[in-house]
């Protein structure tokens, strides 16, 4: 149907509501699973949010652009599909009922939504910028520990990458198969990475999984394992077991010279002559094959299909062969093993190189299939391993199959810092003391002028060990203007000049400045002088402890589960937005807030009492009090960074959405984008 | 966002129970909506970009190409469930306790003759596809005839259409049935008779076991009537 179809508030809160009442089902530890009838007619049972999200017949632009947001975060972090629903679904309600009680307020007039939201917008992105990032680098990271021994010794423990693990798979595939799965993934990440923190054995596993492991069906899923090498699904075409050390060939042509090449014709005027081209195909093969035998050549990988000719008198050399590989997994043995595919006139005419290295070269059965399995020896940082993974249906075994994978993603995402995006990156070389300091300041509080201090000292951050050297000692005497370069200056309703945050002055003699809360004395346009608390960042310059000041979330940041990174950020959001000045950002602040609690509310409701989660709440509100943490949670963990990155896709999905003012439908179907 | 926010505040008030009531109940129902939409969309239906036009929600299409609105079809008859004309149980209800009051009346009024006649009502309950039919009756085109469970073109083809209005005024009507409505009762009733006296005909004539079935049917759809058409006489 053509036409433009206006895209309100409550349109966004529908389908948001609607794909929360599917996903809060298979929710949590304590989630079920979810019967879903496809359109072809066949079931699907899951507890995975990106199969069931895919699996929706969705028409509705709104629901494709969720899903799509969705699907992209579990790319990245390897889960989060359905506590992003919920979380977008709470946000969008709450956004609806702040937009009402304005146009209800204001004019009176519904239908006004449109510039309301794009002004919240705004402060959305302000929200991100300034408030989000400074919460989580001043009050989270105290919080947070770590899968590391020590900051210094980079090495995961055991005890601490099973509990991260154990959590995730709990949520993802059910008591059931949780202990085996975190038990295997553990012992293949150790054994890969010799539990050192390599970002780059991670990072390669996430990305080769699929010819990394093999999935066998009709086997119970405790017989998954770990072997060691790498398993090619193919069988053999010739074999020939060999124990020894043995040379690896990896050719993408045939072996075989053609009679005539693509672009040549070639006349033959008799009977001999083709006989004797033939004669002398049939003899280039064999030579051909016995140099690759003296060579110590006992296997070799093709891509393309070889000519019988060539089998026989492989077979004759004691050569093992194995065909039509699959492109990607013959480029990963390249990658492992360190080897090239090789052309056959370089055979011919020279000795082979770019040869792989290879301990032993076997046949294994797994199910019902023959694979080929290679030991390779590699030089470079690649996993030698590879995994077995076993279930007794294929929906099971698919859906384990994906759940390693995306425990790993999860484990490259914890093991990356997480750096903020939006944090003081300009990196001065010195920072200039003699001309003054370019300092970003980061919240102004506006006081009137009889010198009355302002009394918050929440404001009043504790200054961070890097910066301390930075500050000099001394009396804070600062008589000079100050020069303010590319701020601006918003008028409040009340007449005040409030200078927007993060803008950068230049404050005149460095030796003046004492404590991070410094008391300025500003002229303004106006005829009052106004004395103003400024906080001051200093830019980092690119040494080790700076870096820490860019880097948001360390590498190895892990919190208890249950929620309480939501419970934390809740808390200090509260009480930023009761000291904050501006409204806009003080809305914000209460509106993600209170959107923070609907995961932990759906982590804790059992049925539809929500006693327990009012019980965690009040408890944790206590705890985050008193202590600053939440205390007597369960011992898995979870990690901050994929936290924090759902949080943030979840505002910028918002954003994109409440920007949206109609949708107009075509008749000429488009074609989807190829899936990632 | 609001730069008068807290000027404005200072006269908010909070809602009374009645408000309360009402902003409970539109997100029940709101709640609702969306659990219909995600058991449907679970069960293979398409979420489509277009609303309702009466109520706004996004419609919904099954695996026939038919648009579906979850909240016109499905919740808003939670307001026809006590309609007797639209729903067979309420009719049976309403039938039920004129029935209680007729009978507690005709004890009042004679206690000795009144026995018998309210006792063979008060056993013999219409049952619901009575109502049911009644209730179709009255949904459906006036020739369809409202007591039957026939197809309705086995017996139009072959005679005239029954008066529709027959015992269905009854449900409809609080008061009590007045001189009009007996004669169409009593019209009815001799409509019935002539029916089943034909349909007896037919049957001695007939040779295909599918028709002797049909007229059967017929007979037994034609005496039951009969029956209801009675005890309506009696109330």
């Amino acid at each position: 149907m053509n036409g433009s179809h206006p895209v309100d508030i409550s349109i966004l809160v529908q389908v948001a509501e609607t794909l929360e009442s599917i996903v809060s089902r298979c929710f949590g530890p304590h989630g079920g699973l979810v019967l879903f009838t496809k359109a072809t007619g066949e079931l699907l049972i899951t507890r995975d949010g990106q199969k069931i999200l895919s699996s929706l017949l969705l028409e509705q632009p709104i629901a494709k652009i969720i899903v799509h947001s969705a699907v992209a975060h579990c790319h990245v972090t390897g889960d989060g599909t359905k506590s992003f629903i919920l979380l977008l679904a709470a946000l969008l309600r709450g956004l609806r009922v702040m937009v009402m009680r304005e146009t209800t307020r204001s004019t009176g007039r519904h239908g006004q939504h449109g510039l309301q939201l794009k002004l919240l917008s705004d402060h959305l992105l302000a929200f991100q910028t300034q408030v989000l990032d400074h919460i989580v680098r001043c009050h989270l990271r105290q919080c947070a520990s770590s899968l590391f021994l020590s900051d210094r010794d980079c090495k995961v423990t055991r005890s601490n990458a099973k509990l991260l693990l154990e959590a995730y798979f709990y949520g993802k595939v059910g008591a059931n198969h949780c202990q085996s799965l975190s038990t295997l993934a553990c012992d293949y990440y150790l054994k890969c990475t010799g539990g050192d923190q390599c970002n780059e054995v991670v990072g390669f596993i996430c990305d080769h999984f699929e010819e990394l492991h093999t999935k066998v069906v009709g086997i119970p899923s405790s017989s998954s394992r770990i072997l060691e090498g790498l398993v090619l699904h193919r069988d053999f075409t010739e074999y020939w077991p060999t124990e020894e050390e043995l040379k690896i060939l990896v050719i993408t042509e045939p072996l075989q010279p053609p009679l005539v090449d693509a672009s040549a014709t070639l006349y033959l005027q008799s009977d001999q002559q083709l006989q004797s081209s033939c004669a002398w195909i049939h003899q280039r093969v064999q030579e051909i094959l016995s140099r690759l035998s003296v060579s110590g050549v006992r296997l070799i990988l093709s891509s393309v299909k070889q000519t019988d000719l060539v089998l026989y008198h492989a077979k004759l050399n004691r050569i093992s062969v194995v065909e039509c590989m699959d492109p990607e997994e013959l480029s990963l043995f390249c990658s492992i093993s360190g080897a090239a595919p090789v052309s056959p006139w370089d055979i011919f005419l020279d000795q082979p190189t770019h040869l792989a290295q290879a301990q032993f070269c076997k046949s294994i059965l797994l199910g019902a299939h023959r694979y080929a399995h290679v030991g390779i020896t590699s030089k470079s940082l690649c996993p030698q391993y590879c995994i077995v993974l076993c279930g007794p249906v294929s929906g099971l075994t698919i859906q384990c199959a994906s759940a390693f994978h995306g425990a790993f993603k999860m484990l490259r995402q914890t093991l990356q810092p997480l750096e903020s995006r939006y944090g003081p990156h300009e990196t001065s070389e010195n920072i200039e003391l003699q001309n003054g300091i370019d300092c970003v300041v980061s919240s102004i509080n506006v006081c009137p002028a009889e010198g009355e201090a302002y009394g918050g000292t929440d404001r009043v951050e504790q200054p961070r060990q890097c910066l301390a050297r930075n500050l000099i000692p001394g009396g804070m005497h600062h008589s000079e203007p100050l020069h303010f370069h590319s701020c601006h200056v918003k008028e409040e309703c009340c007449g005040d000049k409030l200078l927007e945050p993060h803008c950068t002055c230049n404050i005149g003699d460095a030796t003046s400045i004492m404590k991070r809360t410094i008391e300025l004395n500003a002229k303004s346009t106006g005829d009052n002088s106004l004395v103003i608390n400024a906080q001051i960042d200093l830019i980092p310059s690119p040494t080790r402890e700076e870096e820490c000041l860019c880097t948001l979330i360390a590498p190895g940041s892990v919190f208890p589960v249950g929620g309480s990174f939501e419970l934390l950020l809740h808390y200090h959001l509260l009480k930023y937005a009761s000291h904050c000045l501006d409204p806009g950002t003080k809305a914000v602040c209460n509106l993600v807030a209170n959107a923070l609690l609907s995961i932990p509310r759906n982590i804790y409701t059992a049925g539809k009492s929500t006693r327990h989660f009012l019980h965690v709440y009040t408890k944790a509100m206590r705890d985050i009090q008193s202590e600053g943490r939440v205390r007597d949670g369960p011992k898995m963990l979870e990690s901050v960074s994929c936290k924090y990155q759902l949080l943030i896709s979840t505002l910028e999905c918002m954003r994109s959405l409440i920007c949206i003012d109609c949708f107009i439908v075509g008749t000429r179907r488009v074609s989807p984008p190829a899936s990632p | 966002m609001a730069l008068n926010a807290d000027d404005e505040d200072y006269n908010w008030e909070p809602p009374t129970e009645a408000e309360m009531k009402v902003i409970q109940a539109r997100r029940e129902r709101q709640d609702k909506i969306s659990k219909l939409m995600g058991d449907y969309l679970l069960k293979g239906y398409k979420m489509l970009g277009e609303c309702c036009d009466e109520c706004g929600t996004i419609l919904l299409q099954d695996k026939q190409k038919k648009n579906y609105c979850v909240a016109c079809q499905e919740l808003d008859s939670d307001i026809d469930k006590d309609n007797p004309a639209l729903n067979p149980q309420a009719a049976l209800s309403q039938v039920r306790e004129r029935q209680l009051a007729s009978s507690l009346q005709g004890n009042h009024a004679e206690p000795g003759t009144a026995h018998s006649d309210p006792s063979p009502s008060a056993t013999v309950q219409p049952r619901p596809e009575h109502c049911e039919g009644a209730a179709s009756g009255l949904r459906t085109a006036p020739f369809a005839i409202p007591n039957s469970t026939l197809s309705s073109s086995v017996l139009a083809s072959s005679s005239p259409p029954l008066p529709a209005n027959g015992p269905v005024p009854v449900f409809l009507n609080s008061s009590p049935p007045g001189a009009p409505s007996h004669s169409a009762l009593d019209c009815a009733e001799d409509v019935l008779l002539q029916k089943l006296q034909w349909a007896t005909r037919e049957l001695q004539q007939s040779n295909s076991v599918e028709s002797s079935i049909q007229l059967c049917n017929l007979l037994r759809s034609c005496a039951e009537s009969l029956r209801s058409i009675k005890e309506l006489q009696q109330l």
